[in-house]
């Protein structure tokens, strides 16, 4: 293996380190000889180090030469100077860096038959028992040097290959797979951004809190709130959010609004590492001590990196979907629906040349030929629909309403209330979405002549009403695929939703869809309800 | 007199089907045809066409970019846009690009041929048989809707009237006052009573002078 210039610096290390060691036990020691020895060691180190930096591709035989000067080094000092052998760490641990298996074996043995040889040569027999008692534990630390080498430069983390990098991404990813397959409502950062506000409420007993979120468009967007109106009073012109929010660190100041009791307004950024993903504002009838709020940004770090994640899987996947939703759309428009307009051309052809019967028939099948470029068009159209930073959930769905209301014979009667604060980009989709199945049901199946939709918009709340005067819900309406995708997209922004027949007056359908907060309206209880209404 | 047409499309069927249908008619002859816009470019610069038929999307670019270029260069000609978009906005750019004609491709290929009548007599003016619903439904206050109650605050504030003097006046405690002020401020985006009042303005919920208070 070729050693890079990096490994060459790790050997001059552990070459500084492996003298300077027997440097300073020879200081210890304080004698001719061991002064000698450490300046042979010292020397050698040096050299090594030289010309393994000017020369790195020569590291591993340099290594092994170094592995026999210093036996010889070492077994000459052995008698007098044993703490000499301190450096026999260092030639193995060299070639552990860069070399084979081989290598690092031979560096080992060479060093300690050079140690062990020169004894053997006096042939005094006790002096060889004490040599090997002496040498063989080193031998086998040598050993551990050199793997600990190996493993330094292998290990994924240390070791600058690039497949390492995809190899953990790719690990990431099978796990995000199998939780988002477990979770059919994905992470749920709204469940997550409440228990944030739960949490701070504990220590610090909260009349109002709400957790800002930065939004697509770079904006802070409430999350979840506490507290009637917390969104509405909190909001994120506050001086003190954007304090909080650069300076990364919470801040207090007691606001007391004039005729009421005093409180303390209070920002906390949300942080993951040294990103901030958000702040929590809160209002508490106490100021936080320094020790209370460290305590408090502790205990909520582990919920941030959780709501971090849950908002880019988010992010993900609706990316992930926009993008499929226009690649569908590219295919109807630049296929299918292309040809079928052309088979029009080609019968309005047929018909002019025709007469009688035959002529009645093609008009016939003109009507149905330009009925389903219609029906493709506005299917088109529907996946080309979608929300973005400068077009919001109620402008998009007026837009999309109403054109499809003027292509239906329906007469459509829209009621827009949406405030400046905007839902997360991913509840506006699936606000819309749904919507969008509850207009192509009400055009499609009802016969309607009257559509009424209205929307109301205060984020983190929203609540979308979808009415018509047709004839009502089919029997196997009920779990059919458009109805279960929309309950799968009503649950997967905690919202809850109810299809069903007018129960007042008139005929038609009623699609009732409420995003509010969960504890006031207990997802489980009020699906328990909605099934006796059913 | 024939009017000569030039077909830009990027379908071979639907570029035969409206070639059979301007041949049917004696009064129209076609040119020829081209696949995109690079193309398109050229045979009209070769053949000077009196009326090209283009559609919106093509491989190589909007059809609707050529059509503000031929409209620059050359005011007389007839351009008829088709498109198999349903939106609104597909037809207002065509308006906007300068295009005399805009037909959906569902339309029968007779419409297309009217619609090329036309743009050859008055190149000019723009038709869409979708067009007045279009207008109507660009008309239409999309904007911020407010509730009657805060539209009769709205009305005191642009008057100059004080928190106070609006709770006096709609017989209603001052917090709530308060109330529908901040909820008309965030539906106009506004940060303060003169942002309020332009953008009220703008969306046209209150007139532009109060003659008097």
């Amino acid at each position: 293996m070729m050693a890079a210039p990096r490994e060459a610096m790790i050997a001059t290390g552990a070459r500084v380190f492996g003298a300077g060691t027997v440097l300073l036990l020879a200081l210890v020691d304080a004698s001719a000889r061991s002064a000698i020895t450490a300046a042979a060691i010292c020397g050698l180190a040096a050299a090594m180090s030289a010309l393994t930096l000017r020369l790195h591709d020569l590291l591993v035989p340099l290594a092994v030469l170094e592995a026999l000067i210093g036996g010889v080094i070492i077994g000459i000092a052995m008698d007098d100077f044993a703490s000499a052998l301190a450096y026999c760490l260092v030639p193995p641990f060299v070639t552990g860096l860069g070399g084979r298996w081989g290598a690092r074996a031979s560096a080992i043995v060479v060093q300690f038959l050079c140690i062990d040889l020169l004894t053997l040569a006096e042939l005094r027999g006790d002096a060889v028992q004490e040599r090997l008692e002496l040498s063989v534990p080193w031998l086998l630390t040598s050993a551990g040097a050199a793997l600990l080498a190996h493993w330094l430069v292998e290990a994924p983390v240390l070791a600058s290959r690039d497949d390492t990098g995809y190899e953990s991404a790719r690990r990431l990813l099978t796990q995000l797979r199998t939780v988002s397959r477990r979770l059919s409502a994905g992470l749920d950062p709204v469940g997550i951004a409440q228990q944030i506000l739960t949490e701070i409420d504990l220590r610090a007993n909260v009349s109002l809190a709400v957790l800002l979120a930065r939004a697509d468009s770079g904006t802070l967007q409430p999350l979840a709130e506490l507290g009637d109106g917390a969104a509405r009073d909190l909001t994120a012109d506050d001086p003190l959010v954007m304090d909080a929010w650069t300076n990364e660190a919470p801040v207090q100041r007691p606001s007391g609004a004039p005729g009421s009791t005093s409180y303390i307004r209070l920002a906390v950024p949300l942080q993951v590492g040294v990103r901030v993903i958000g702040v929590a504002v809160v209002e508490t009838d106490r100021t936080l001590t320094g020790p209370e709020l460290r305590e408090l940004r502790e205990a909520l770090a582990e919920h941030c990196l959780r709501l971090d994640t849950a908002m880019l899987f988010d992010e993900v996947r609706s990316l992930a979907t926009a993008e499929e939703r226009r690649r569908l759309a590219r295919e109807i428009h630049d296929g299918i629906a292309q040809e079928i307009a052309s088979l029009g051309y080609l019968v309005d052809g047929l018909t002019a040349d025709a007469e009688g019967r035959l002529k009645d028939d093609l008009a016939h099948l003109r009507q149905e030929l330009t009925r389903l470029t219609s029906e493709l068009r506005l299917s088109i159209f529907d996946l080309r629909t979608e929300v973005s930073p400068t077009a919001s959930l109620g402008a998009v769905l007026s837009d999309h309403v109403r054109l499809i209301g003027s292509r239906s014979g329906m007469t459509v009667h829209l009621s827009l209330a949406e405030g400046t604060k905007r839902l997360p980009s991913q509840t506006e989709t699936e606000i819309l979405r749904i919507a969008q199945e509850a207009v192509i049901n009400a055009r499609k199946h009802s016969g309607a002549r009257n559509l009424h939709v209205s929307l109301s918009v205060e984020a983190p709340y929203a609540r979308l009403v979808v009415t018509d005067d047709g004839r009502g819900l089919g029997v196997a309406r009920e779990d059919s695929f458009g109805m279960r995708t929309m309950r799968e997209r009503a649950e997967r922004i905690g919202a809850v939703l109810r299809v069903r027949n007018k129960t007042t007056g008139s005929s038609g359908t009623e699609v009732i869809l409420v995003l509010e907060d969960r504890r006031r309206n207990p997802r489980v209880a009020t699906r328990n309800a909605l099934d006796h209404l059913a | 007199m024939v009017t000569s047409v030039l077909l830009i499309d990027d379908h071979d069927l639907i570029r035969q089907g409206l070639r059979r249908a301007f041949e049917r008619n004696a009064d129209f002859t076609v040119l020829g045809g081209a696949s995109n816009l690079g193309q398109g470019e050229q045979l009209v610069a070769k053949f000077k066409p009196q009326v090209v038929v283009i559609d919106v999307r093509l491989p190589d670019g909007s059809g609707l970019d050529l059509v503000r270029k031929m409209r620059q260069h050359m005011p007389a000609l007839g351009i008829v846009v088709l498109t198999m978009y349903a939106g609104d906005e597909q037809l207002f750019a065509a308006l906007d690009s300068g295009a005399s004609a805009f037909v959906p491709k569902d339309a029968p290929a007779e419409d297309v041929v009217a619609a090329a009548r036309h743009a050859a007599v008055s190149p000019r003016s723009f038709t869409a048989p979708d067009l007045a619903e279009a207008m109507q439904r660009r008309l239409k206050p999309t904007g911020p809707q407010l509730s009657p109650r805060e539209r009769e605050v709205l009305d005191l504030l642009a008057e100059g009237l004080g928190v106070a003097a609006i709770a006096r006046k709609l017989y209603i405690s001052e917090s709530t006052a308060k109330t529908h002020i901040s909820k008309i401020y965030d539906k106009l985006g506004a940060a303060n009573r003169a942002q309020a009042i332009m953008n009220a303005i703008r969306a046209g919920l209150i007139k532009g002078a109060t003659s008097q208070v």
